[in-house]
């Protein structure tokens, strides 16, 4: 659905460089710090912005060729930009009719009566949950191909936030469709992606899928003692930690049959963010 | 380029400040007749509405919606002209209505009007994408420019019926305007085709 | 279809799904032909990536427990009682001998082995 290859782009004081992949019946995930690149990542596969060089495709064209018919098959949440504040859901339904021709107005209506938004409220009087939810609404109901999601969690609540995860899984029910998701909050990306990537300064550093994540890679929390002596294998990065150290590894289950006795967790992607952020590529001893 | 309207047009409805200052302007012309410039007015207003989408902060979404540059930059100059037509036309039958003695001044000032109006958007729509709708000094440009279209001309008290036998010449006139724009939406294309979020 | 999933237990969820539904079928509670729910309906369901369920699902497919068609869904197939007691015994020789290289490694004998097995064996 989407393919960068080689993809760089600089400013003054960062680079980013992108080579990344998404299948169509994934959803991916994209995880980082603030600033460290993913909405210009965002940008850059929109075609809001170009790239210095690499190429980048979108169902299989480069972006900068899509047609109108091509770019109504993706929708789209930022959470800084949308439509004209003194609109409201009603005046959005009319234009979204207007822009695509899959949009269903009964689906609109449906959609925002189970995200509980008042269709006579201006976008700028509502809250940025409501808002979002608002957005994620005219995103879906023209029944696009590719969902681009920009933080479209942030302002939700627990409840809110799994209303829309199960919004978007029976989304995907419908083969042929991909979404890219960033947010902050691990769980919404731990509990409803298919895989992520991790971006860091500008780096695409890690490519895994959730599953192995959850399953299979560990964190370690050694002291000082146990550093030395331990046989670490499958090292990915490490971190010094409160008079100790972390130690992020591919495999767990190699820990928990030969140290039983070591402090032994899940990874979740925060901790993956802090160590790629913080830690080193090798392992200290 | 249909959605671009709807964008526009479901805009304009929320301005209900806009509304008042419309029927302001009908008891302006009413009385005061001033009737050049409500024409100018709405298309200058109905311009501003559609250049400001374009920019930040809603810009950036804007561009993820399905629709051509060329669409984009053909919607910024048509919405206000449809809108000036509208109200041209309107002042036009209740002239005609008023006074039908005198249909051809009051033809000649419609023309006159919407010249005036195209000749102003054509410089200030691409003015707009290049400096923002931000930019106070724009606005001087605005005020500049309804001048060099000569609204102010025809505001003044001026005789139209010794512009009459200009009637004849119209079509010299229209190349002119039709130059105007063509340019206008040159510069406009290329801006939009550069802009980046 | 009822699944306990535990986000925070070290078990693989992968593992708890296979886990599970074996034992479902295995014990009847699926019975045959019934079509396990979509992988994303599961993942909607239980907060989990769809990726996991499928993995699962070809798991189980490999074992001969169920079978996916492509397109379609994935149906259980009727237990053959002795090729999941086959299976289960396999399993279990495969644990010792994993079990038993271990010990090996660690240095004892075959008898220190057998003396262990019955220890545990009387408990």
């Amino acid at each position: 659905m989407i393919q960068l290859k080689d993809v760089v782009k600089t400013y003054p004081g960062f680079r980013l460089d992108a080579t990344l992949q998404i299948e169509p019946g994934t959803i991916t995930g994209l995880i980082g710090v603030n600033g460290s690149g993913k909405s210009t990542l965002f940008r850059l596969i929109l075609g809001l912005e170009k790239a210095d060089s690499g190429s980048i495709r979108v169902f299989e064209q480069d972006i900068d060729s899509l047609n109108p018919t091509q770019k109504a098959r993706i929708g789209v949440v930022f959470p800084d930009s949308g439509f004209n504040g003194t609109l409201n859901a009603k005046g959005i339904g009319k234009i979204l009719g207007a822009f695509y021709p899959d949009f269903s107005n009964e689906e609109y209506l449906e959609l925002c009566k189970t995200l509980k938004i008042k269709m006579d409220q201006s976008l700028e009087s509502m809250s940025t949950g409501q808002r979002v939810r608002l957005k994620l609404a005219a995103a879906i109901s023209h029944h696009p191909d590719l969902l681009i999601l920009d933080e479209p969690t942030s302002g939700l609540d627990v409840l809110a936030r799994h209303e829309l995860m199960e919004i978007l899984q029976t989304y995907m029910e419908t083969p042929g469709r991909s979404i890219l998701i960033s947010s902050h909050i691990a769980s919404d990306i731990e509990e409803l992606c298919d895989d992520v990537y991790l971006i860091q300064k500008g780096q695409l550093r890690l490519h895994e899928e959730i599953g192995t994540i959850l399953d299979e890679y560990g964190l370690l929390h050694l002291d000082a003692g146990q550093a030395g002596q331990v046989d670490l294998r499958g090292v990915i990065r490490t971190m010094p930690f409160a008079g100790g150290v972390k130690v992020l590894v591919k495999d767990r289950q190699y820990y928990q049959e030969n140290y039983p006795e070591l402090v032994l967790d899940r990874a979740g992607l925060d901790d993956l963010i802090e160590l790629f952020e913080k830690g080193q590529p090798e392992d200290t001893k | 380029m249909r959605g671009l309207f709807v964008y526009d047009f479901q805009t304009t409805l929320q301005m209900k400040r806009t509304l008042l200052v419309f029927g302001l302007l009908i008891i302006f012309y009413l009385f005061l007749d001033m009737s050049a410039l409500l024409v100018i007015l709405v298309m200058t207003l109905l311009m501003k509405i559609a250049v400001v989408k374009v920019e930040e902060p809603t810009g950036k979404f804007l561009f993820t919606l399905p629709f051509s540059d060329s669409a984009c930059a053909a919607e910024l100059y048509l919405y206000p002209v449809a809108g000036g037509m509208l109200v041209a036309v309107l002042q036009l039958l209740i002239e005609l209505v008023l006074s039908p003695a005198q249909w051809q001044v009051h033809l000649l000032m419609a023309a006159s009007s919407l010249s005036a109006g195209l000749v102003m958007i054509s410089v200030m729509i691409p003015a707009f994408l290049i400096f923002g709708t931000k930019n106070a000094g724009v606005y001087v440009g605005v005020i500049l420019a309804v001048v060099l279209s000569g609204a102010v001309l025809i505001t003044d008290d001026v005789d139209f019926s010794q512009f009459i036998p200009y009637l004849s010449q119209w079509w010299l006139i229209a190349i002119a305007i039709v130059l105007c724009l063509a340019a206008s939406y040159g510069v406009s294309l290329s801006r939009i085709r550069q802009k980046t979020y | 279809m009822n699944l306990q999933i535990s986000s925070s237990s070290m078990t693989p969820v992968y593992e708890q799904i296979t886990a599970q539904l074996r034992r479902q079928i295995q014990d009847g509670t699926l019975k045959e032909g019934t079509q396990l729910p979509s992988v994303r309906a599961v993942a909607r369901d239980y907060h989990i990536s769809a990726l996991t369920v499928k993995k699962a699902y070809d798991q189980l497919d490999s074992e001969g427990l169920v079978t996916t068609v492509h397109g379609k869904g994935s149906y259980v197939n009727a237990i053959d009682p002795q090729f999941s007691q086959e299976q289960a015994r396999r399993q279990i020789e495969e644990a010792l001998n994993q079990t038993i290289a271990k010990a090996r490694l660690m240095g004892m004998s075959s008898q220190e082995i057998l003396e262990m097995v019955s220890l545990l064996l009387e408990e």
